[in-house]
């Protein structure tokens, strides 16, 4: 390695040792002394260029881009010439990027294509489109345009012309019909939602600002010049040749007013016919209005008659009806007669009936009824009868209980599930129909026509019937049950706790048990209701603390929803009200 | 009729939106106040033989959690600045207002405005503190936005220093 060249004779001697050196120097080279010096110096230049270019580079580039801009036509022409020289490498090297992208450009023109195809099949099959293309013939014009027309109307209600720098309104103009607010505090407040815009956002540069605001089909369009801004408001969909003509509007004003813009002192005298220009964008667009305004008699006639149709039919329909049930009720009420059902086809009414023997005969009844002018038919079933069947039936509707056949050696059985009193046991016993057709009668394990069952229901639909009547009082503002409703409270509780053991053996379901919370209509709304949820809350403690089944209570505060004649001392209470279904 | 806008400025609390209420009706709510920090309301008033239509851009309280929106003041002609004469602290919120403003538009016309001289019994003030703020003493008016005393006054003088003074940029 070449080692650095030794300056010490350019520079100054500084001591007396070295200046002798120097002049001993001088004394044996000459005149030759500054010619080796700088062969010396110039034998090693490459490589201290290349030992300090990085780093001359780098300082350099931070001070300033000189660097680069001396170096980017060197570049330019470098890459062209490698370009030139080997296309093929420059191909491989950038296939990889461009084909995802080319890719994805593909994937997203085709997307899109499908979409507007989607979009178009749907316009021209539905039945809308189908309408549609009627009325544009109608109309005389091509489905096209008639679809433009429909998606395009507007109106331009309003024209602001204000003030840039101060925000005061210059002048404004509304169309007919608008209802239209103080213009002068619009165009301030305006400017001022404008700048509150600018500013939350942090947007400095002129174009930033905002130049729209929409809500509904309202839709307010500001053009800002340099001294004045053009806001519009307009309802409906805005056209491209709204948003035009407002930057057509806008440059006019200032063009004609550059001046008056420029010198405004809050008068608006140097701005003389400046409405006129305003005018011109205070346009509007109706859509096609194919309504027809002519008066429609025939639907008009055709509702009127179908109104009276109905009218005859309905009180036709309840005299016949009438008229059928009094037939049917006389044939009820003939002794021996049972009506099964009937059938009214035309005239023709047609009665299915079950005679017991040695009952009026059917021809007898016939001419005994009044048939109120119907063809009067009997159907007659009594041949059924010896249907067992048949006989179950009508003993399950006389008894509220459930009976089937079974059949026996001799004979039939009949069959009895459900609830019988002791005094129904008997009286089936001896029934008729029952002797009669079947050999014995067979009551399942389930029956209950025991007189201590009986007992049973009765005292849960008591029970039952007390605690749903409950209610425990407060006073006022308090959530506390005062010693005399203790009382009341510890009776419902037992009264839960019998009714949920009673429940299992008669087959009963418990679903909830429901506590609401009342209280007067004095004080505020919130507060009571507060109130009322903590009274029910409060009963709901005591109930579970005394062990009633925590998953069944729920609790509603209620408010103060009495009728305001209710005394305010029964109005602050609560009440319990239990579901119960019976599983048979 | 001239248009000028006009801008009430001051601490939080003392009094802006009731001076404005005691001066003009307005249409807009003062919602607009807590969503965008200002409510612009107007008046028109007689200055000479000549009508003036201020616009009244009353910009939300400063506090120490809410700096001035200096965005609202451009293009004002004149400016309302309001101090309670109950709290003395208000007087240093207003000096800090001045310096913002007088940076930016050193030519603004203000008017110094002591509100709530109803409470004289809970007077904080002494005309040094006032002096300090280096307002003439014909633009300084002692008000009260309860009793409606020299509200008037003050805005007609706000209006006659609009007429007076060019819009600032």
């Amino acid at each position: 390695m070449a080692t650095e060249p030794k300056l010490e004779p350019v520079q100054p001697a500084k001591e007396s040792g070295q200046d002798d050196y120097g002049k001993l120097r001088s004394l044996i080279l000459g005149d030759d002394y500054e010619s080796v010096i700088t062969e010396r110096i110039k034998s090693n230049e490459t490589d201290r260029v290349a030992e300090v270019l990085p780093d001359a580079v780098a300082k350099r580039n931070a001070k300033d881009d000189s660097l680069s801009q001396q170096f980017s036509p060197l570049i330019q022409s470098s890459i062209d010439h490698a370009v030139n020289n080997n296309r093929r490498q420059f191909a491989q090297m950038i296939y990889p990027v461009i084909g995802p992208a080319v890719r994805k450009a593909v994937a997203s023109a085709l997307t899109e294509m499908i979409a507007k195809l989607n979009y178009l099949l749907k316009q021209s099959l539905t039945l809308s489109a189908v309408k549609g293309r009627f009325k544009a013939w109608r109309l005389g014009m091509s489905y096209g345009e008639y679809l433009i027309l429909q998606n395009l109307h507007y109106q331009v209600e309003q024209v602001f012309l204000i003030h840039q720098e101060t925000g005061l309104l210059i002048t404004s103009l509304s169309s007919d019909q608008v209802i239209k607010k103080d213009p002068d505090m619009v165009s301030a407040m305006l400017t001022a939602i404008s700048d509150f815009i600018s500013d939350s956002f942090e947007s400095t540069s002129a174009d930033s600002k905002l130049n729209a605001i929409k809500f509904g089909d309202f839709t307010l369009l500001i053009e800002r010049g340099p001294s004045a801004v053009v806001a519009i408001a307009v309802r409906g969909v805005v056209h491209q040749d709204v948003e035009n003509q407002l930057q057509e509007v806008s440059e006019q004003v200032h063009e004609k007013y550059s001046d008056a813009l420029e010198t405004f002192n809050g008068e608006a005298k140097g701005f003389a016919d400046v409405e006129d220009i305003l005018e011109s964008v205070l346009i509007h667009e109706e859509a096609i209005n194919e309504e027809d305004t002519s008066v429609p008699w025939f639907s008009i006639i055709a509702l009127g008659l179908l109104l009276v149709w109905g009218v005859v039919t309905g009180v036709n329909n309840a005299i016949m009806e009438s008229k059928v049930s009094q037939v049917i009720a006389a044939i009820g009420e003939t002794p021996g007669y049972q009506v099964l059902e009937h059938q009214l086809e035309d005239n023709q009414l047609t009665v299915a009936v079950i005679h017991a023997p040695g009952a009026k005969s059917i021809q007898q009844l016939q001419q005994q009824i009044d048939s109120q002018g119907f063809q009067l038919t009997f159907k007659n079933v009594l041949s059924e009868l010896s249907s067992p069947t048949m006989l179950a039936s009508i003993l399950s509707q006389q008894y509220s209980a459930k009976f089937s056949v079974e059949t026996a050696e001799a004979g039939f059985v009949l069959v009895a599930r459900g609830t019988l009193t002791d005094a129904q046991v008997e009286s089936l016993k001896s029934d008729s129909l029952v002797t009669s057709h079947f050999q014995s009668v067979r009551y399942e394990p389930i029956i209950l026509s025991s007189s201590i069952e009986s007992q049973y229901y009765a005292q849960f639909y008591s029970l039952l019937k007390t605690i749903n009547n409950t209610a425990i009082h407060f006073d006022v503002g308090s959530v506390m049950v005062s010693p005399e409703e203790s009382r009341a409270l510890t009776s419902t509780i037992q009264n839960i706790k019998a009714l949920s053991e009673l429940a299992p053996q008669l087959k009963q379901k418990i679903h909830q048990i429901a506590i609401m919370g009342y209280a007067d209509p004095l004080g505020d709304t919130t507060a009571n209701l507060s109130l009322s949820k903590s009274r029910a809350e409060h009963i709901a403690d005591m109930f579970k603390a005394n062990g009633i089944t925590e998953s069944l209570i729920i609790t509603w505060g209620m408010g103060a929803k009495d009728k305001s004649t209710v005394p305010d001392n029964l109005q602050r209470r609560v009440d319990i009200r239990i579901i119960t279904e019976s599983l048979e | 009729m001239i248009s000028k806008k006009v801008t009430m400025v001051g601490a939080f609390a003392v009094g802006k939106t009731s001076l404005v209420r005691r001066f003009v009706e307005s249409i807009f709510s003062e919602k607009y106040h807590t969503t965008i920090g200002v409510k612009i309301d107007k008046k028109q008033v007689q200055v000479d033989q000549e009508m003036v239509q201020l616009m009244i851009w009353d910009i939300e309280g400063v506090d120490v959690f809410t700096e001035l929106n200096t965005t609202y003041l451009r293009g004002a002609s004149g400016m309302l600045l309001v101090i309670d004469g109950t709290r003395e602290n208000t007087v240093d919120a207003a000096q800090k207002i001045l310096d913002t403003v007088t940076n930016s538009m050193p030519e603004t016309p203000v008017v110094l405005v002591v509100n709530k001289c109803d409470l004289k019994s809970q007077w904080a003030l002494t005309n040094g503190q006032l002096s300090r703020l280096n307002i003439a003493e014909e633009n300084i008016f002692y008000t009260s936005a309860k009793t409606g005393e020299c509200v008037e006054e003050a805005f007609s003088r706000l209006a006659e220093l609009t007429l007076g003074s060019a819009i600032m940029e």
